[in-house]
């Protein structure tokens, strides 16, 4: 096991650093640089500058050095100081801008993953277990729907419908009382009234693929002689699925748990967007459609990480649940 | 090709009529590979339907001019965020289609400047094949034949000026001011001439009076008025339909979402096409060569993958230049949506080449001296082209909504260019989808193709190995 655990943890790493040379490149991909921009802004408060002077900036922000050089500047920020650097159209600390958006973003997605492993699991073994019923076919319709559904959409749909019918627009995560304030118990529970509504609208699209898995794993499942042998033996229906079919069937929904972070990871952003949630992917597209891409760059590199975490525990825990995972490396 | 022999030869059998499915089994093992997938994909019922309605977007890529009626960026001034027309075949016995005649107006302060409908006494017909903008197909050829509209009759529209008794509007209209060509104007309102000559109020002219004017009974409307407004013009306006409503422009919504249907659908299959040819590239290579090549790229697969998507999109088209022409960032959207989205392709291509490298006919080939490049045009890709079909069916859909996130957000293409994102972008504010919530129209057109194509990547998959049992 340690072995294993060794091998990811590497595997992890060697991951990470090919994403942050990645995000860096993208970084620096918009025409115009740090110095550019801040000596437009110098430019603009009237006092003259010259290429003389350009260049100073330049050196002094470590832009003429080689491409390594400079991603080992900010990466090494990261790593040792959890530093992102400066933002390049408002001068404040990136880390300042992103403040407690990551936690925010963080528990959105778990609880976004755990509504809908709490839901597509036991609806999908009954879907399978009482295949071609009503409930089947109805969890069937809607579980397309939903993936046919883009998240955006159906967040808009969602605020419409909130505010032609009740009158409240159901944007935002926070009363306003609690906008500003620090944590709090009071804090936490305002949260979780203003969360449902983006947990939802991702839970929905995700819902409806895991729905899909389990049921199709259960249906796999259900027919084979082992099950028919435990039947035979006696053991009553409710245990015999829940102690050999569910089991099988739940493998994929770890193996894939990463890969939901990162769907979720993805769609966040717009929905964000639309529903004003102060959280990561907001503030990603704002400073996109700011061209602030050093604050970008540092949030597409928090969530890469979000996701490698998530890889990396979901293959642990599968390598626990299921031992034939640890030998095949 | 082969069926007319088939049914030819099998008519001239006449004993083997007796037993249908006993024919249909016959015709089947001798039916080519392409029309044994046809016969299993006609099973597929919703498969078949997608497939139908998917057939009227082609329509629409390809037909757009000619099925909107107007431009996308024709405006209809004397209806600004009008809501859709409702086509009526029944006004107290059956009449050919038409629309009653509507226009919108600006409402007062206690509205909050909201437009208001008022019908206006006169109806259109709604004819096939009418002239209208002129538009040229592919460059090949010009036409101004659309194919609908209510051609070139003329509305009747009132201009007054507001009563004068109703002080303050000067100031407060400041939000009156619709621009449109000539005919409003900031101290004006217009209002509409009924029946009996007699003229109803609409627009801020309710600023004064408590009881709002524009429910008042033609009849009664000079008596409630405190001033009697006094007419500056009546002019005719040309007529219009709009299916699904106007924005705030007094565009066609309408065809504003087919000219809109037209870039999405394109720039979906463009992005498509390049993820498909970097697919085929690094999964082609990875499949047949193995070793550290295969390896080095399924670990830059993964690597990818580990950037969320549609971040990775968005952090990408952040970097277009601000002063990019449209033509260049609708290519460079597709080399992006390419560049994030090959990775799927690329590892269903591998898989299906490593599955087929131990086949006989593969060994065959290769015993009988065949080079990797001809092995793998001539033999592999024949036997899973119809795989390939089914992967790209399923992976269009990421590309229309990878397209319409980034429009949507500002991001993707940019006015006066439509696609479905771009159209959304105005339905982005809440106070927007209270006014006008037929601006979310577009959302419909998207939720529909997904939908469509998701079953007919279903249906494909199902046919794609027609030797397999059905299950």
């Amino acid at each position: 096991m340690a072995r294993y655990t060794l091998r990811r943890l590497i595997g992890g790493i060697i991951t990470l650093t090919v994403v942050s040379v990645i995000i860096f490149w993208i970084i620096e991909l918009p025409p115009g640089d740090a110095a550019d921009i801040y000596l437009a802004k110098k430019f603009q408060g009237g006092s003259v500058v010259s290429l003389r002077e350009i260049e100073a900036v330049r050196q002094s922000f470590g832009l003429n050095d080689p491409f390594i050089v400079r991603w080992w500047d900010w990466i090494s920020g990261i790593i040792f100081h959890w530093d992102f650097g400066q933002s390049l159209t408002n001068e404040t600390p990136v880390n300042k801008l992103i403040g407690d958006r990551m936690l925010l973003t963080t528990i959105i997605i778990f609880a976004t993953l755990f509504l809908t492993y709490a839901l597509a699991i036991p609806i999908g073994v009954y879907s399978a277990v009482r295949r071609y019923s009503i409930t089947d076919y109805t969890f069937t319709g809607v579980g397309y729907i939903g993936l046919a559904l883009p998240n955006f959409l159906f967040a808009l749909i969602l605020l419409w419908v909130s505010v032609r019918y009740f009158g409240s627009s159901v944007g935002g995560l926070f009363s306003p009382q609690y906008k500003d304030a620090g944590w709090s118990f009071a804090k936490m529970l305002d949260l979780l009234r203003h969360m449902w509504v983006p947990i939802i609208v991702l839970g929905t699209a995700n819902l409806a693929f895991q729905l899909q898995t389990v049921r199709a794993m259960m249906l796999d499942e259900i027919n084979k002689l082992y099950v028919t042998a435990a039947r035979a033996r006696g053991v009553p229906e409710v245990r015999l699925i829940t102690k050999y079919p569910v089991r099988q069937a739940l493998n994929p929904i770890i193996s894939t748990f990463a890969f939901d972070i990162n769907r979720v990871l993805s769609d966040a952003p717009v929905v964000a967007l639309v529903l004003a949630l102060p959280e990561l992917g907001q503030l990603l597209i704002l400073s996109l459609l700011d061209q602030d891409t050093q604050v970008a760059g540092a949030i597409l590199f928090i969530m890469s990480m979000i996701y490698v975490l998530g890889n990396f525990v979901s293959d642990l825990v599968l390598a626990a649940v299921d031992p034939r995972v640890k030998l095949g490396g | 090709m082969k069926l007319p022999k088939l049914l030819s030869r099998t008519r001239s059998n006449p004993q083997k009529d007796s037993d249908p499915s006993q024919l249909a089994a016959d015709q089947l093992s001798e039916a080519t590979q392409w029309h044994m997938v046809w016969v299993r994909f006609k099973r597929h019922r919703l498969a078949m339907v997608s497939a139908g309605i998917l057939s009227l977007y082609v329509l629409v890529v390809f037909f757009a001019d000619f099925i909107a009626p107007y431009g996308a960026t024709t405006r209809d001034t004397n209806y600004l965020k009008g809501p859709p027309e409702i086509v009526k075949i029944w006004d107290g016995g059956p009449t050919r289609p038409h629309i009653d005649s509507q226009m919108t107006t600006r409402g007062g302060v206690e509205d909050g400047f909201a437009f208001k409908v008022q019908g206006l006494d006169s109806n259109q017909q709604i004819r096939w094949f009418v002239h209208g903008k002129k538009w040229t197909f592919l460059g090949l050829f010009e036409s101004d034949f659309h194919l609908f509209g209510v051609g070139d009759e003329q509305i009747p529209v009132v201009k007054i000026k507001a009563p004068s008794s109703s002080n303050g509007i000067g100031s407060l209209g400041g939000g009156n001011s619709t621009s449109s060509d000539g005919t409003t104007d900031d101290p004006f309102a217009s209002i509409q001439r009924d029946e009996n000559g007699h003229f109803q109020i609409g627009g801020n002219a309710t600023t004064t009076t408590a009881a709002p004017v524009t429910t008042t009974t033609p009849e009664s409307a000079p008596d409630t008025t405190a001033a009697e407004p006094e007419v500056i013009e009546t002019v005719t306006a040309p007529g219009f339909i709009h299916l699904l409503g106007t924005d705030g422009l007094g565009r066609d919504q309408f065809s504003r979402i087919m000219v809109a249907t037209r870039t999405s659908m394109t720039i979906g299959l463009a992005g498509l096409f390049t993820a498909f040819f970097l697919g085929l590239i690094f999964g082609g290579i990875s499949g047949f060569t193995g070793g550290w090549i295969d390896y080095a790229i399924q670990r830059l697969i993964e690597i990818v993958r580990s950037i969320p998507t549609i971040p990775l999109v968005m952090g990408l088209a952040a970097a277009f230049p601000q002063d990019w022409t449209n033509q260049k960032i609708f290519f460079f959207t597709a080399i992006i949506l390419g560049l994030v989205g090959w990775t799927t392709l690329a590892r269903r291509i591998r898989s299906m080449l490593l599955t087929l490298q131990d086949e006989d006919f593969v060994v065959a080939a290769r015993l009988a001296g065949a080079g990797p490049f001809r092995i793998v045009t001539r033999h592999m890709l024949p036997t899973f082209f119809s795989y390939i079909v089914v992967t790209l069916a399923i992976e269009f859909p990421y590309m229309i909504l990878a397209e319409s996130v980034l429009s949507f957000i500002g991001l993707g293409l940019r006015p006066p260019t439509v696609s479905w994102g771009v159209l959304l972008q105005d339905a982005q504010k809440v106070e927007v989808l209270e006014q006008t919530p037929w601006l979310l129209a577009p959302a419909g057109f998207i939720v529909v193709a997904i939908l469509a194509f998701n079953f007919l990547g279903d249906g494909l998959r199902d046919a794609a190995d027609p030797y397999q049992e059905s299950s």
